[in-house]
Formats: C-alpha cells, sequence, structure tokens
C-alpha cells in the first residue's frame, strides 16, 4: 500500500527509467494485493493462528518481491534535496546539538545536513561543498512524514562519531571486541532516537525490523534487529500509561516473528545455540568465523549509563500536553494539527470576560484573546499521533477494502489510497507547520532576551 | 460582520459553531472585527514561456492539463527567514499560513492589509469571498502592481479575514458542494478546468468538428452579421 501510495507521490521526480520501475511495481503489487485480499478474507472465515502466519508470510513475501525495484528507485540526485524532510533533519540536528553543549568535538561536527546520494555518504569528503554532512534518504520516502524519525539513527552516526564509550567490566573476549564497538555504536544510534522522538522513533523502527528477512541474523556491523528491537522496547519502561498498550502490541509482534523465524533462522545457521550468531567476516585474506553471544551478555546497564553521561537527552515524556492521542483526534478532524491551544483554559476566559466588571472588561478581553493562540506541537508528538490514525483508522479502511467481496475492488481501492494519501498531507503540513512555528518563536524569543 | 468579541466567541466554541484558524501566533492578529493572516512558505510561480495559451476547451482532457499546468509550474518552497521577491507586473499564488475552518452559519471575505496595498502589493485579484464550510489553507492570487521589487518573507502579516454571520446557516455548505479546493494544505494551481461549464464546451466544440456545423450568425450593433467566438 504505502509502496503505491509513494509512487503516485513521487512521480514528478522519476525520470524515463525510473518510470518504468515505477510501473512494474504498480504490477507486482496490484497482484499481491489482490492475493492478499483472498487470504485477508479466508482469515475472517478460519481466524487461527495457521492463517495469521500464512497472512504474516505473505505480507513479507510481498515487501521482498517490491524490495529490488524500491531500492532502484533509492537515492536523490545531488542537489535534488527536498524541503519537507531536510527542514526535519535540520530541526533535529539542531536541537540535538543544543541538548548537548558538552558533546566532544562539537566544533567539528557540522551545522547543516543535506540529503544525497549513498555513495557521497561513504566518501564525505568527496563532496564539493564542505561544511556539509549528507544523509541518504530514500527518494520514495522523502514525503513520508511517518518514516522520516528514522533519520535520526543516522543523525546519531554523525554526532558521536568522536565519542568513545568506556565500559568499565564485561568487556567482551578479544576477538569479538571490535564486533561488540561496532554494535554498541549501532544501539547508542538507535537511543538517540528512541530518546528525541519517543513512540515516534520506535514504532517506525519496528516496523522496519519486522519485515527484515535476517531478523534474527547478525553482522560484524548490527547486531541482529530482533535484538535492537528488544533493547529499545527495554528502554521505553518510563513512558507512563499511555503509550503503554500499544508498546504491549509492539512486543507481542516481535516476539511472535521471533517464534515464527527461530527454527527456520537456526536451520540456516546450523547451530541449536539459543541467542547466539555466528558471523563470518574477513580478516586480510583469511575468512574467519567467529562466534558471538546475543547482545544481553553485553554489559547494557553500564552502557546506558555512560552514554546518558555523555549525550544527555531530554527524553520523550508521555504527559506533555497535548498528547498524541488530542492531535490524532485533531488530524482525524481533517484539522492541521502544527499548534494548539488549551480549548478548556479559553472557553474559561472567554466566560471570565463575560462576567467581567467595566473596569476590568478590556483587560479581561485581552486575556481571553491570548488564550486562544497556539503554541507549536512537539513535532515527534504529531509524528507519534499519524502512527495512530494510521493504526486505527487506515489499517480499519483497508480490511474494509479487502474484505468487501462484491464492489468494485479498483474502486474501493482507488478511494482508499486517495483517503491515505490526503492523511499523509495532512501530517506532513502539520510537521511544517509546527517547524515554522518554533522557527518564529524562537525569533521572537531571541527579541525579548534582548 | 462579526466584531472582535463574536469573532472570539467563535474561537473559543469547541462544537459545530466554532471557527478555526490554527497556527494563531499572536493576540496582535485579532483586530476590532478581523483577523490579520500570514504569508505561508510555499508559491507557485507558471513559467509561461513554454506554454502558448492556456485553453481548457482546446489544450487536452482536464487530466492533461492539469498535468501540463503543474509540469510548466515552479514550485518554490522556502524556509525561515528566506525571501520571495515580488518584481513589478509580476503574480504568483502564495498561501496562508493558518489553516482556517469556517462553520456552516458563517462566511468570510480576504483582504489585503494597507501597508502592503500602499507599496503595490495585492494578495487577492478577484476571489476573496470564502463560503461557509470552507475548511483548508487559502490561495493568495499576488501581483505586484508598484513600480519597485518588493521582498516578502513568509510569516508576514500580508492580508485580513472578516467573517460575515448568514441568517440561516447553509443547506449546502461548500466542503458538500462541488469544491475544487477541499481540504487544500499547500498553494493550489487553478482548476477551473474542471468546471461542469468548461466540460460542455469541450463536448459542445468537438460535436462542431465532428460534424463540421457552422457556427451560427449572430447580429452585431451595426446590424452586419458576425461570427461567434
Amino acid at each position: 500500500m504505502r509502496f503505491e501510495l509513494l509512487l503516485t507521490q513521487n512521480e514528478h521526480r522519476f525520470n524515463d527509467h525510473e518510470a518504468l520501475i515505477a510501473s512494474s511495481i504498480r504490477k507486482t503489487s496490484k497482484e499481491l494485493v489482490g492475493k492478499m485480499s483472498l487470504t485477508v478474507r479466508l482469515l475472517k472465515i478460519e481466524g487461527d493462528s495457521r492463517h495469521y502466519r500464512s497472512i504474516l508470510s505473505q505480507a513479507r513475501n510481498m515487501y521482498w518481491a517490491l524490495r529490488e525495484p524500491h531500492r532502484s528507485l533509492r537515492h536523490l540526485s545531488v542537489p535534488n534535496v527536498l524541503p519537507e524532510s531536510t527542514q526535519f533533519i535540520n530541526f533535529a540536528w539542531n536541537a540535538l546539538l543544543q541538548q548537548n553543549p558538552s558533546v566532544n568535538g562539537k566544533e567539528m561536527l557540522p551545522t547543516s545536513l543535506a540529503l544525497c546520494l549513498s555513495s557521497d555518504l561513504m566518501q564525505p569528503s568527496a563532496h564539493p561543498v564542505q561544511e556539509l554532512s549528507v544523509v541518504a534518504l530514500s527518494k520514495l520516502d522523502s514525503g513520508n512524514a511517518l518514516g522520516w524519525p528514522l533519520l535520526l539513527h543516522e543523525l546519531g552516526h554523525n554526532a558521536i562519531r568522536e565519542i568513545e564509550f568506556h565500559v568499565a567490566d564485561g568487556r567482551p573476549p578479544e576477538g569479538t571486541q571490535r564486533v561488540h564497538n561496532a554494535w554498541l555504536l549501532e544501539m547508542a544510534c538507535d537511543l538517540i532516537g528512541l530518546r528525541m522522538a519517543g513512540p515516534a522513533y520506535l514504532v517506525p523502527f519496528i516496523m522496519q525490523t519486522l519485515l527484515e528477512k535476517s531478523f534474527l541474523g547478525a553482522t560484524t556491523k548490527h547486531p541482529s534487529p530482533f535484538s535492537r528491537a528488544n533493547f529499545l522496547l527495554a528502554q521505553t519502561t518510563s513512558w507512563g500509561s499511555q503509550p503503554s498498550v500499544w508498546l504491549a502490541d509492539l512486543r507481542k509482534l516481535v516476539n511472535a516473528l521471533e517464534s515464527i523465524q527461530r527454527p527456520i533462522h537456526e536451520q540456516l545457521m546450523k547451530t541449536n545455540l539459543a541467542g547466539s550468531t555466528m558471523i563470518c567476516f574477513h580478516c586480510g585474506s583469511h575468512l574467519n568465523t567467529i562466534q558471538i553471544s546475543s547482545i544481553a551478555d553485553l554489559p547494557l546497564t553500564e552502557f546506558v549509563k555512560e552514554f546518558d553521561k555523555k549525550l544527555p537527552l531530554t527524553e520523550y515524556s508521555a504527559a506533555s500536553y497535548p498528547t498524541s492521542q488530542r492531535i490524532a483526534e485533531s488530524l482525524g478532524d481533517g484539522v492541521l494539527a502544527g499548534s494548539s491551544h488549551d480549548g478548556t483554559e479559553a472557553a474559561a476566559e472567554f466566560e471570565a470576560f463575560r462576567g467581567a466588571g467595566e473596569d476590568t472588561r478590556i483587560a479581561a478581553f485581552k486575556r481571553a484573546q491570548r488564550s486562544v493562540c497556539d503554541v507549536p506541537n512537539d513535532i515527534f508528538s504529531i509524528i507519534t499521533a499519524g502512527w495512530i490514525r494510521q493504526f486505527n483508522t487506515s489499517v480499519k479502511r483497508l480490511t474494509e477494502v479487502l474484505v468487501r467481496s462484491t464492489d468494485n475492488f479498483d474502486r474501493q481501492w482507488a478511494l482508499f489510497t486517495a483517503r491515505v494519501e490526503s492523511d499523509d498531507a495532512l501530517l506532513r503540513g502539520s510537521v511544517e507547520s509546527a517547524l515554522f512555528h518554533s522557527e518564529l518563536r524562537r525569533m521572537e524569543a531571541t527579541d525579548a532576551e534582548r | 460582520m462579526l466584531s472582535d468579541e463574536k469573532i472570539l466567541e467563535r474561537l473559543t466554541a469547541s462544537d459545530a459553531s466554532a471557527i478555526v484558524i490554527t497556527p494563531l501566533i499572536s493576540a496582535k492578529q485579532l483586530g476590532s472585527a478581523s483577523v490579520d493572516l500570514r504569508l505561508g512558505f510555499h508559491f507557485k510561480v507558471l513559467r509561461n514561456m513554454q506554454i502558448p495559451v492556456l485553453d481548457p476547451v482546446d489544450r487536452g482532457s482536464p487530466g492533461e492539463l492539469a498535468k501540463e499546468i503543474e509540469r510548466y509550474t515552479h514550485d518554490v518552497k522556502l524556509g525561515f527567514c528566506q525571501p520571495f521577491y515580488m518584481h513589478p507586473g509580476q503574480f504568483a499564488l502564495g498561501t496562508t499560513l493558518e489553516y482556517i475552518r469556517l462553520p456552516r452559519d458563517v462566511a468570510a471575505t480576504l483582504d489585503g492589509r494597507s501597508s502592503l496595498g500602499r507599496l503595490g502589493i495585492t494578495v487577492h485579484s478577484t476571489a476573496g469571498f470564502i463560503d461557509p464550510g470552507f475548511r483548508g489553507r487559502i490561495t493568495y492570487e499576488m501581483q505586484n502592481e508598484g513600480s519597485s521589487p518588493i521582498a516578502l518573507y513568509p510569516g508576514m502579516r500580508v492580508a485580513q479575514l472578516c467573517f460575515f454571520q448568514l441568517d440561516s446557516a447553509a443547506v449546502v455548505p461548500y466542503e458538500a458542494g462541488d469544491a475544487k479546493y477541499s481540504q487544500q494544505l499547500t498553494t493550489t494551481s487553478s482548476r477551473w478546468y474542471t468546471d461542469k461549464d468548461i466540460a460542455l464546451f469541450r463536448k459542445y466544440k468537438a460535436q462542431l468538428s465532428a460534424k463540421k456545423i457552422e457556427p451560427q450568425k449572430s447580429h452585431g450593433a451595426n446590424g452586419k452579421s458576425q461570427e461567434t467566438p
């Protein structure tokens, strides 16, 4: 569904070759949607665990069939930067730097970021603009605000490339030290995303993780997606009651996939050592094979403590006003949700004005006027609200379209995609509006300080 | 026309009678009978050197015309504190920063602010009326009618909105009717080619060409016959 929507949204950016690929993706996705429709209908008749597994397996196969052509459309040509997500990246980057005046080597870090080709990312020195750090972004995902928080991981690599983590105890054996350091770096970048964006990072991370083919497999650079997901889920204990409902759902999803994949993985790896991973890597001309324990054996508590000392970040708080749930309601009403005010307070101030005497009438009126002025919403809360809409509304609508057997499927599908596209545009507009409003407030605050 | 008190009452309402304006950044925007609107950050300028004419009847189907307009429209999306230069005679589409939702019993009119008007900047060429039930960002039809280039910055207050209470709520508000610009969230190009009247013209003209019907003759004021266009 997302592929097809994103293709439509970005069509004007494609060259002729890419347009051909897009057309092939459309054809494949249409066939697969037909198959899914049939399976969902079967599920409605016989909703047992076997069918759920079948659905999951089909969804993953769909994703993998589309992944290769998606990669072909992946990167933007320089300097085709996109204002929507560039603003988001710059906002996040500035927030990261401002929160951490003590970041080691901060003066060496670039002040601005841009989106560009992955080849430039591999060779930053080759880039013509020296003071520019580049972050690769999929062409298709440039307008998908639901996925933007995943970029925070890449910003993490920018921020902590000069920082060393000193772990007091529990150092891994000599042979695996290098791998563990690389893993800790990846997990630190995940932690940055999680601390900054809360559920807005966690949810897309888990959604993407679930679709990874090597869900249980690790490499010398990355721990397994399963380990990373569990690590992040374990770091979310302080989020209060509101998100815990869907945190539980995410845990269930991750565990369900693990139980399906474990036997296949073990068979593939020819090992029965629970929680272990074999990794092959080249060292000079020799092919080495090492056995690495799971991340549970790493000194994670100390690592997180050390991380917090080096890079203290304001943690996501579910209690902040207005909550993502409230923003999701605004989005549901079709209202731009970049900013908001406390409606209850505004109504009370207006009532106070109505009851004010002649001498206090003007002052009470001005107070009431100030109470209807908005403050920008937290952009990550807005994106979380987008995910809430996605789960509560889009998925429900999709199920309705898929189980409808009589009506014209194409028409229903077109209506559905139009509605999701409209939701996407509202979400993107809300994020942009919040970013702009934040800048205006910063300008006014600077003026007030003077 | 709604007074400041009535506007505030609508802004604080939490039911269907509420006027929604967001982001409402400052109380300075609330005037005695109007609300100031700011300039958004998205503009559209038509690169007309490659288009011979915008003819909704003769230049293909509505879909083709829409694509042609998009292809030759230059989208400008500005960051914070980046100027948009309006040169003398230039026309551009802009948008309000604010998202507006009107209830079914309130209409509104958009007008420019005096300070910019004195420099020759107009923010709407002709369509300043906002229907009851409208929701979205309002598109500015901006033109520099003065003699100097003017820099405009997103976030500036450039227009004002006055509200009118209808004597009864509209039976068919904008959203429920044949709304071309429903829920527009950004600067939106003209969609005049989707008018039903235009479709009728297109159909009739196609019939004329197919049957080679002679256009009717009409008589001008001087008594000589003239061909209808």
